[in-house]
């Protein structure tokens, strides 16, 4: 048999988990929580979109930067190597070029980034093409000039090209020069330092095909820096402007006996505020328009809950009218039934002996009856209806104390019966023990009742503890329940034979006990073939196991 | 115990004829020598123990009151609470006769102050054996207040 579910657990933390979410869902709580949200979500959003497209970006920056700075790095060295084309010619011709002018002239159409050749044997500028604006160059030693003569010397001592510069010129202007030392062969496999084949480089021509002005058309600001090994400070050698860069982009280009820097950011720096701004103002807008919508939401849910609480004490106020409803009638339809019964009993006693009247001794004999059996059922009824109502303190009960009264009720039914009862020693329950009484009261008149056969009627009380619960059965070993039968007999009113006698509350009773004690109650088979009504109760905490003792009857 | 020049008074509260009648009828049965004034509903009682209108005037304080507890207007549960909170009335002690045997109403009763509770029993016969038992036990076996 399917046992009924137990109403105690079904009910656990209902009420705290229902008061807790009514709380949350005040609409000003629910508003601010849900902004609160909304917000960092937003700002959690924007944050991270801006880091995106922040890394995106200096991508794209390094990207340009690269391809700038390879271009100005390809440019400085085809510059420089006019200057092996010229070396190449000077250990030709021993030291000499003939047609110096003629020759370089024709070179430097092919180095557009370079401004001037030159030859200066042991240090000093002996010839310099195209002359023309170049004639103080000539006689100009590097060896004396403080400024120069170290990379002039490292040069020819690391027989190294080296890039001087650049250097400001007097009449304004940069401008850098390549040295590449000559060494001749004097005849004996030994090589001596001739002196210097000279480019000087031209400024800005040299950056042209970088085209760093397109930079500042698409909204960066650049610098290309230097840092000479005998200069410690950066010396800046084109830029868009003489502010600072915010953060650059960065890269290296190693030219001879140098680094140079190109750096490159955006004018306005790298945050875009209109942008930041906007987005802000949507995410604000996002976290206002959810809130909102979640305060209205939560207004709904309050405004249903509390039509459910209206409700929940409408439907408990209707319940308290009808079962007051309920007593009030029982209890005054007892009144005219007990006068009906009292009358005609009064009645039959004035009569006796006076009237010989057979039917009408009947029908006043039928009167008393009904009258009889109708208050027995509204006396059942009285006490269905208050059988959910604890009549005494809530309390563990000492079970076997309550049950030795109740089989002292009993002994003479027993008795008479010839039945055989058997009461083990029962767990402890937290019920009040009017109550408590009750539920073996019942289930005792059950089996008495119910439980005669051909058999020595035996009835055993036993039961145990079951976690938190105890588990009392009282069993039979009559003719039993049918299974379709063992729900059906805890309504009110059942009875599953017109021959027995009680009105059909007993079992019903029983059960709206052990329910609003927190319990349950069903039948199921005994072990011998008869009936078992089963009570469980809410555990007290005394021991569960004692002892089996044997009561005759 | 009562004199003659006293007779033991019970105020009957009974809005039914029928119980009204049937106690009258046991305490006739049964001989008692009491005096029974019987009023319909508590609010009644209440004016005939305070002698608050004219037809209760010349009322006699009773020794006893038997009480039924439904009754219109004030009932017997509001009379007993109105009675037990009257320094005036307190001590007279009172019985209630009721057809209810539910143990809740029992208990009211008691803690309302109520003296005994009588179940009425269906059996005429055996309603006149309680009254008779009950107007024995409290005019003769125990001893009230002489003052009325």
């Amino acid at each position: 048999m399917t046992q009924p579910a137990n109403p105690q657990t079904a009910h656990g933390g209902g009420r705290v988990a229902r008061a807790s979410f009514r709380l949350l869902c005040r609409p000003a709580h629910v508003a601010v929580i849900v902004f609160v949200l909304a917000a960092a979500l937003a700002a959690g959003l924007i944050g991270r979109q801006e880091q995106y497209r922040l890394r995106e970006e200096r991508a794209l920056v390094s990207n340009l930067v690269a391809e700038r700075a390879y271009a100005i790095q390809t440019s400085v060295d085809r510059v420089l190597s006019a200057t092996y084309a010229l070396a190449a010619m000077v250990r030709q011709g021993r030291g000499e070029i003939p047609e110096f002018a003629l020759t370089a002239g024709q070179l430097l159409r092919f180095y557009p980034g370079a401004a001037t050749l030159q030859l200066a044997p042991g240090g000093m500028v002996h010839q310099v093409a195209p002359l023309q604006g170049n004639e103080k160059a000539l006689g100009y030693d590097l060896f004396n000039d403080p400024q120069r003569r170290g990379e002039a010397a490292l040069a020819r001592d690391t027989r190294q090209l080296v890039l001087a510069g650049p250097f400001n010129l007097f009449h304004g202007g940069l401008a850098a020069a390549g040295y590449l030392p000559v060494f001749l062969n004097d005849g004996d496999d030994d090589e001596a330092f001739w002196g210097f084949v000279i480019v000087g480089v031209a400024f800005p021509e040299v950056l042209t095909p970088a085209r760093l002005g397109d930079l500042a058309d698409r909204g960066y600001a650049y610098e290309l820096s230097r840092r000479s090994p005998d200069v410690a400070e950066k010396q800046v050698i084109s830029a868009s402007s003489a502010d600072a860069l915010v953060d650059p982009v960065e890269r290296a280009l190693t030219v001879p006996n140098a680094v140079w820097t190109l750096s490159v950011a955006p004018i306005g720096g790298w945050s875009d505020l209109s942008d930041l701004v906007w987005k802000s103002a949507i995410g604000l807008l996002f976290s206002l328009s959810l809130a909102w919508q979640a305060a209205w939401q939560a207004r709904l849910i309050a405004a249903a809950n509390a039509q459910e609480r209206k409700l929940e004490l409408r439907a408990a106020q209707r319940s308290a009218d009808l079962q007051r409803f309920a007593e009030v009638t029982a209890h005054h339809l007892q009144e005219p039934a007990r006068r009906v019964a009292s009358y005609a009993g009064r009645l039959r006693a004035l009569l006796s002996g006076r009237v010989d009247d057979t039917e009408a001794q009947q029908s006043l004999d039928f009167i008393s009856q009904q009258a009889a059996r109708l208050q027995e059922l509204l006396h059942d009824v009285e006490l269905y209806l208050a059988a959910d109502q604890p009549r005494g303190e809530l309390e563990a009960c000492r079970v076997d104390t309550v049950l030795s009264a109740v089989v002292a009720e009993f002994t003479e039914r027993v008795d008479l019966s010839g039945a055989v009862l058997s009461v083990a020693s029962l767990p402890d329950a937290l019920i009040d023990s009017p109550r408590l009484g009750e539920l073996f009261r019942i289930a005792l008149d059950n089996a008495l009742r119910h439980g005669r056969s051909e058999r020595t009627l035996c009835i055993d009380i036993d039961g145990e503890q079951r976690g938190a619960c105890v588990r009392y059965r009282v069993s039979d070993n009559g003719p039993g329940v049918e299974e379709q039968y063992r729900e059906r007999v805890f309504r009110v009113f059942e009875r599953l034979s017109s021959s027995s006698d009680g009105t059909g509350v007993g079992l019903a009773i029983l059960r709206r006990v052990a329910e609003s004690a927190g319990g349950r109650a069903w039948l199921d088979e005994a072990p011998g073939g008869g009936c078992c009504v089963l009570i469980e109760l809410p555990f007290a905490g005394s021991p569960s196991s004692r002892p089996r003792t044997e009561q005759p009857s | 115990m009562t004199t003659p020049a006293q007779p033991f008074v019970i105020l009957l509260v009974e809005d039914e004829m029928a119980d009204a009648h049937l106690v009258k009828l046991a305490l006739t049965e049964n001989q008692i020598p009491a005096v029974v004034e019987h009023v319909l509903d508590g609010r009644e009682a209440l004016e005939y123990l305070r002698r608050q209108t004219a037809r209760f005037a010349e009322a006699v304080r009773p020794d006893l009151i038997l009480l039924d507890l439904n009754m219109p207007r004030l009932d017997g549960r509001e009379f007993l609470a109105a009675v037990k909170q009257d320094a005036a009335l307190q001590a007279i002690p009172v019985v209630a006769l009721s057809t209810s045997a539910v143990e809740r109403d029992i208990v009211g009763a008691y803690r309302l102050g109520a003296a005994g509770y009588i179940t009425k029993p269906v059996d005429v016969a055996d309603f006149i054996t309680e009254i008779r038992q009950l107007t024995q036990y409290w005019m003769s076996l125990v001893r009230l207040p002489k003052h009325r």
